[in-house]
């Protein structure tokens, strides 16, 4: 008898210590307020607190997801209420807008807030192992979500189809208003005082998706904006004048494209040039090559106005190749032969941009950027090539060293002729960070000059806990020699932040460098580097702030593109995923104008924006958003900068519907589609 | 059931009684001592080996494992002074087998031309003898000790002996430790040459594996 006595306790004893092993540290609740149809479809609504591990499981249009806390509690700025819909499904609305989904479990059981660890022990599956192990038939999971009621009920579960709403309430020790990091960075950012003014901008597009590839400042400071389109019926004036001669198409199947990043194109395509007036207030004239002749990808305008473009060649390519001035594919045997279709080419437009200086084609596509002197390196058939000014093309040296593979674009340096290759890679090693980013600058002579980063996976996995994934995602260039480089990283945690030869080296920290407390995201970081050595003078991340007093970690930010002005300031075009940080002197109303009217009612908002960062990036001098703005591109000449990209006319974002910015436009209205081309003329020194 | 009762109370008879004849050190000698077969492989590249240069903005990172057999560190206490007292037998070594490439700097980075061999590189360092041994510090964390060690640096096919002390962390947690060392060698002894050929700063650290081994207690076969 006490044998067994002993061993019984010895049992007990277990039990105890595995259950509490087992119990996770990480099982949320949450108040809520459920309203539901009983069976014989009386109304009833229970207040108890919801227990879940983690997420609550849902199927949103027949895919796997998951309601994360933060968005279940409710704020002046979050509802945080599921309601269901005529169709079944279930509404969640959110500060971030709104979802449809199903939840993913049939029913919801029903305890007591004193044995509210029922739910918990469901959960982590000890019923089922013990019925396993005692061979028992396989039992359906458990539901992943119980309810605790602080009463004594006659109810065991309720089954999710009789739930008619479901109001989450505030939660004790979380203070969900407006507040922390998010609240600060807007109160403490002074803005340009009028420095940073939009002049005009404008839409150019009917009823597709159109959207500009590049475009700049021409020689007598008008400006051209470059795109592909298959029909040009939206604009009707001014003519537009004809590069070559319009046939009919024929049923040519055009190659498949490797880069999913290419644009869409179609057999009738063309390239447009538009040319608009110094401020942007009229367009002088409308540039289109034959339909069916070429698709665009890379338009290059240099800082004396000439116009480079490449692309890939459509059917009636070839018609164009007699009307260029100079024209020479890269094979040597057919130096003069039109190419096939789908060859790429890099081509000189003449000055008036209505002829064709030179055309360089080769099969299996080219890219090209612009180096010093006005010479172009060129990539074709996996070598590289200079091309003069004159279209003289002369092979260029092959890199010395074997380097990991270009994956941001041929990145090439006006200023010096290097070049860049960067990116990340896996390193397979199976430690973090599995993604490690890498640069590496070619000198013209093919030589590899450094590398920076290309840390892999056991060196920092490790001694040192730089571990988020990371990639060098771009490269652009400042006039005296310095580079600028967007990286990104998937935390705070980045080898990003460190010198980029030295792991025990971190660089100056910018405007934007808080990143305590943060979970996964995506975040930009924006390196000053000096081009001879790597070292990084100057950074700042971008990114955001969950725009809460509690649970106000950063959130996830990116850079499009950048463009340094003539007193270093540097223009950026990126976005924010919620809650940008906006200066008060923001083309678009900012959060910080609506907190000081009313702190109960004011929203943040998100999207796309406009910023201007000091030369030393340590301070936001303006920041606003425009919205709807998509794959823009910078160019800038004097105090003038051009955000060229597409628009998408009006976009809701986190439950506030914008409309894109318009002023002195050309054409005030969006034309339709996903997106219309648009341009946008900005003056960073309005008030100097 | 007396029987029993019996058993309990001669254990901590027993108990009671090695601890009243042990001194102040005896608990810390017995946490020191213990036994590591170096040369089994721990998690990771345990080994990390920076080196740097004045005048160089750039420095090298190196990765590797550890080598070697049997390493013990054997602590006991003076039984007329009461004092620690910390030997070892054995050394280990430091095996380079992975450096990031840094493209196109290999003439820049302290030592990287060595790596021009390849696959075939044969970096690494070896540990042959410890002395010294002193405690140095004693906290939540762990232990540290410091010991005087010498052995040789190899680099290729270049041999340089090398000298200095290394402190050790024993991680009672987890039954290992580590250690780090740092070290000035020049480079001209390594094969270097132009303005590698001066002195190199090296910081060498590494971890051991885990063990339980705990080798037998100091003078136990004298007093058989």
């Amino acid at each position: 008898m006490p044998r067994t006595f002993l061993i019984a306790l010895l049992l007990v004893g277990l039990l105890v210590c595995s259950s509490q092993a087992a119990r996770p540290k990480d099982l949320q609740f949450l108040p809520v307020e459920i309203s539901f149809l009983e069976a014989k479809g009386q109304a009833r609504v229970l207040t108890g607190q919801l227990h879940f591990k983690d997420t609550i499981p849902v199927v949103i249009e027949g895919r796997p997801g998951a309601l994360t806390k933060d968005k279940l509690i409710p704020s002046n700025i979050n509802p945080a209420v599921i309601v269901r819909q005529p169709d079944g499904r279930f509404l969640l609305r959110t500060n971030t807008g709104q979802v449809f989904f199903q939840f993913a479990f049939d029913r919801i059981p029903v305890g007591l807030e004193s044995g509210a660890h029922f739910g918990e022990a469901i959960d982590q599956g000890l019923g089922i192992d013990a019925e396993q192990e005692l061979g028992a038939a396989t039992q359906k999971a458990p539901p992943p979500v119980t309810l605790a009621l602080p009463e004594k009920s006659d109810l065991e579960e309720i089954k999710v189809r009789q739930i008619q709403k479901m109001q989450f309430l505030a939660v004790k020790g979380v203070n969900m208003e407006v507040g922390g990091r998010y609240l600060a960075y807007s109160k403490s950012l002074k803005g340009s005082n009028g420095t940073v003014q939009l002049s005009a901008a404008t839409y150019f597009g009917g009823a597709g998706d159109e959207s500009f590839l590049g475009g700049g400042f021409l020689k007598d400071g008008s400006i051209v904006a470059v795109l592909n389109l298959t029909q040009l019926d939206f604009c009707p004036s001014p003519t537009a004048t004809v590069v070559g001669q319009d046939r009919p198409l024929a049923d040519v199947p055009l190659p498949t494209t490797s880069t999913t990043r290419a644009p869409r194109i179609e057999g009738g395509t063309a390239p447009v040039l538009v040319k608009y007036s110094s401020d942007l207030k009229k367009i002088d004239s409308i540039t289109r090559w034959a339909w069916g002749t070429a698709g665009l990808s890379r338009v290059v305008v240099t800082p004396d106005g000439r116009v480079y473009i490449s692309g890939m060649g459509l059917q009636h390519f070839a018609s164009l190749w007699k009307l260029a001035g100079q024209a020479r594919q890269l094979t040597e045997d057919k130096t003069n032969d039109p190419p096939p279709v789908g060859a790429g080419f890099v081509a000189k437009l003449t000055e008036n941009l209505a002829g064709i200086e030179w055309i360089v084609a080769s099969e299996g596509g080219m890219s090209f950027g612009l180096a010093a002197e006005g010479n172009l390196l060129a990539m074709a058939q996996g070598k590289y090539w200079w091309i003069d000014p004159q279209g003289q093309v002369k092979a260029a040296d092959a890199i010395k060293t074997k380097i990991t593979s270009n994956k941001m674009g041929l990145t090439v340096s006006p200023y010096d002729s290097s070049y860049y290759h960067g990116g990340d890679y896996n390193s397979g090693t199976g430690f973090e960070p599995y993604r490690n980013p890498y640069l590496h600058r070619v000198l013209p002579d093919g030589t590899v000059a450094w590398t920076a980063w290309n840390w892999t996976g056991p060196t920092v996995g490790t001694y040192f806990r730089q571990v988020s994934d990371s990639r060098a995602a771009r490269v652009r260039f400042c006039r005296d020699g310095d580079i600028l480089v967007v990286g990104w990283s998937d935390g705070g945690n980045s080898v990003l932040c460190n010198q980029p030869y030295d792991l025990e080296k971190f660089h100056k920290l910018g405007a934007l460098h808080d990143m305590s407390a943060a979970s996964v995201g995506s975040f930009a970081h924006l390196l000053r580097m000096d081009a001879r050595t790597m070292t990084v003078k100057a950074s700042t991340m971008w990114i955001s702030y969950m725009p809460y007093a509690s649970l106000g970690k950063p959130n996830s930010g990116y850079i499009q593109d950048l463009v340094e002005l003539p007193d270093g300031r540097i223009a950026m075009q990126g976005g924010t995923a919620f809650a940008t940080l906006e200066t008060p002197d923001a083309w678009v109303r900012p959060f910080i104008a609506d907190y000081r009217d009313d702190p109960k009612t004011a929203r943040p908002k998100a999207g796309a924006c406009f910023v201007m960062f000091d030369v030393e990036l340590k301070q936001i001098e303006f920041s606003t958003l425009v919205p709807g703005v998509t794959s823009c591109q910078l160019a800038n000449r004097g105090k003038s900068v051009l955000l060229i990209g597409g628009a998408a006319g009006e976009v809701t974002n986190y439950g506030t519907t914008l409309r894109s910015l318009t002023r002195a436009a050309v054409q005030e209205q969006f034309g339709g589609g996903r997106t219309d081309a648009y341009i946008m003329l900005v003056d960073t020194a309005a008030t100097k | 059931m007396c029987r029993s009762v019996l058993l309990v109370l001669t254990l901590i008879a027993v108990t009671l009684g090695a601890a009243a004849t042990a001194g102040p050190s005896a608990k810390l000698a017995r946490t020191i001592t213990g036994s590591w077969n170096m040369g089994q492989r721990a998690r990771g590249l345990p080994v990390l080996m920076v080196i740097r240069q004045d005048d160089n903005l750039y420095p090298s990172f190196w990765c590797g494992v550890c080598s070697g057999d049997k390493f013990t560190i054997t602590g006991s206490e003076n039984p007329l002074t009461e004092d620690l007292e910390i030997r070892s037998t054995g050394g280990f070594g430091a095996k380079i087998t992975h450096i990031p490439r840094k493209q196109g700097m290999e003439r820049q980075i302290p030592g990287g031309i060595w790596t021009a061999t390849g696959t075939k590189l044969n970096v690494g360092l070896e540990f042959k003898e410890f002395k010294n041994w002193k405690l140095i510090a004693q906290d939540a964390q762990g232990i540290k000790l410091r010991a005087d060690y010498s052995g040789e640096f190899r680099a290729n096919d270049q041999r340089a002996p090398i000298q200095g002390s290394m402190d050790f962390s024993i991680n009672t947690l987890v039954a290992n430790f580590s250690w780090i060392t740092h070290l000035t060698l020049n480079g001209s002894d390594l094969g270097l040459e132009g303005p590698q050929a001066g002195p190199l700063k090296i910081k060498v650290r590494g971890f051991s594996p885990t063990s339980r081994d705990v080798p037998p207690p100091s003078g136990a076969a004298d007093d058989l």
